[in-house]
């Protein structure tokens, strides 16, 4: 299958072998995705629930990439596991919907670079973070951020570009750290 | 670092192993087989019906994306990034006939005593820095998928895998371009030409890591033990012990025609793999060739010559085509093929072989990438 057969995503709809070729091409990039948000154990276990979902909705899609189209089912399937296993969310008031940076976060380790980009993240939205981490982690154009959320565009386009200026704000203008050196107390 | 590279670095995750990419492929070849069946029955068309499975040929075993953006396909033993393309497709099976049939006591003799042949005879010890080498020698279908939705042409393609392996089942592989090789049919050397040549199906490597025999070597050598394990999906590609049943397990499907176990097809595409370890083939062989006597439908097809000119008897799963050549006087593994099957959509004769790895002798040599005298 080359890249005229998926953008028209006729091979891999037609023919259940060209499916499976599609697999090897994206299936590193779907367990990466699902990794960075969800850790490496649980990408094993959810790449193949990614992947037969796919293939059995293959019919059924619409975006004529593969890829945002890939990311969009392993987006759905990350919800309901996360939404099956209830599990604690670093931002409590996220705990019942899909937000990327929550288990992201736990990866960072203590340092000054935590408080860096925890502070920074922590004044964007939800929607903002989803939209820059896809573009950010995976690559994607705005427009392939649209069709991965379900998105027009345009509203894809003007949360990056909400989330880059905030990022620019908060990077340019740092909080003030105050610390009193005992030897002058 | 500004906030972005920050989030960049944070998005750096560890490529997917892969025996998890394998099972998820493992998994869509069972549907797109079970589909491809249903709309043959579906149009009453007679069996047999294409597998359409991408299947194991020695230790080719993944497709995996280039940046080129082709599906190519690379060995099992570490290779992630050799500019190699190749789609290996082999063969049809007969769904369901070959199940009914009963193991063939002539096979069942043979590997019963090559196994008994095969007690594990000691490799010399290696000396410090030393590494065991063995030349593979394997002939792959690469199926290259040609421009302007050509389709595909299928070459049978030469090439050398090298390993050198320590005691501990790490080590390197390199591989290397043979000459020769040919063209499936003159339909598949037509087609490309006409579509300007693409040179897809040549492979050469660097030195590159083998992926550790490790746990393979842990595998337990009780056959009736290790059979239960491989038919129950419980043991991968790379011989690690699943802690649940892996796909095959988990759906019928005319590759599987049992639910509760892995269908004789895909056992066997396990055992195949295992055989192709280097040093666990030491160790496992004979246990290996106990677990495919008690195959059901595996039969003895007679004597074969291998790609070294060594003569052994050959066995047979008429199912999937696949077949080992062996030395029953000294349980020694000389050859797997893959054959085509009746109805297969290559165009070639039945039996015809579409794919083999020569198993070469072992010699101790003195470091990584040094050949044998």
């Amino acid at each position: 299958m080359d890249d005229a057969d998926e953008r028209a995503g006729t091979s891999d709809r037609d023919d259940p072998a060209a499916f499976v070729a599609l697999f090897w091409r994206h299936g590193p990039a779907v367990h990466a995705y699902l990794s960075r948000r969800a850790g490496r154990q649980d990408a094993d276990d959810l790449l193949s629930e990614v992947w037969l979902r796919a293939f059995t909705g293959r019919a059924d899609r619409r975006s004529p990439e593969a890829l945002p189209w890939l990311y969009g089912i392993a987006r759905n399937v990350l919800s309901a596991h996360w939404r099956r296993q209830a599990r604690p969310r670093a931002h409590a008031e996220l705990s019942d919907e899909l937000d990327p940076w929550a288990d992201a976060d736990a990866r960072v380790d203590a340092t000054a670079q935590r408080a860096t980009i925890d502070r920074v993240l922590a004044t964007l939205s939800k929607d903002e973070r989803e939209v820059l981490l896809l573009v950010v982690w995976e690559q994607l154009t705005p427009a392939e951020v649209a069709a991965v959320l379900g998105l027009p565009q345009g509203t894809a386009r003007s949360r990056l570009h909400r989330a880059l200026t905030t990022l620019r704000e908060a990077t340019a203008h740092p909080p003030v750290l105050t610390c009193s050196d005992p030897m002058e107390a | 670092m500004d906030t972005i590279e920050l989030l960049e670095q944070l998005g750096r995750v560890e490529p997917a192993d892969p025996a998890v990419l394998d099972r998820t492929a493992d998994a869509l070849w069972a549907l797109a087989a079970a589909e491809s069946q249903e709309a043959r029955s579906r149009a009453s068309e007679p069996s047999p019906v294409l597998r359409g499975s991408a299947r194991r040929i020695g230790v080719v075993d993944r497709l995996a994306p280039t940046a080129g953006g082709r599906s190519r396909r690379y060995r099992r033993l570490g290779i992630g990034a050799v500019g190699a393309a190749v789609v290996l497709l082999t063969g049809v099976f007969l769904p369901g006939g070959w199940l009914d049939r009963s193991p063939s006591a002539a096979a069942a003799t043979l590997l019963q005593a090559a196994a008994a042949a095969a007690s594990p005879t000691p490799l010399p010890p290696l000396g410090a820095g030393q590494y065991y080498y063995q030349g593979n020698i394997e002939q792959q279908l690469c199926t290259s998928p040609l421009p302007g939705g050509a389709g595909v042409a299928n070459f049978l393609n030469p090439n050398t895998h090298e390993n050198w392996v320590a005691t501990d089942g790490t080590g390197s592989v390199r591989l290397v371009a043979d000459p020769g090789g040919h063209w499936l049919t003159p339909r598949d050397q037509a087609k490309w030409q006409a579509t300007g040549s693409p040179n897809e199906c040549s492979i050469t490597s660097p030195l590159l890591a083998l992926t550790s025999e490790a746990a393979i070597l842990a595998l337990p050598t009780d056959p009736t033990v290790l059979g239960s394990l491989i038919a129950d999906g419980r043991v991968n590609d790379v011989g690690q012990i699943l802690p649940s049943p892996g796909p095959c397990a988990q759906a019928a499907t005319p590759l599987n025609q049992n639910s509760a176990s892995c269908g004789i097809n895909r056992q066997l595409d396990v055992v195949n793999n295992l055989l192709t370890a280097p040093m666990a083939v030491r160790r496992l062989g004979a246990v290996l060739f106990q677990i495919v006597a008690q195959l059901p439908g595996v039969e003895l097809i007679g004597t074969r010559t291998d790609a070294l000119g060594r003569t052994g008897t050959a066995v047979e799963n008429p199912g999937s085509g696949d077949v080992l050549v062996l030395d029953p006087s000294t349980g020694t593994l000389l050859e797997t093929q893959s054959l085509a099957l009746a109805g297969n959509t290559l165009g070639v004769p039945t039996g015809t072989v579409v794919g083999s790895v020569t198993f070469g002798p072992i010699a101790v040599v003195n470091g990584l990438g040094t050949l044998p005298n």
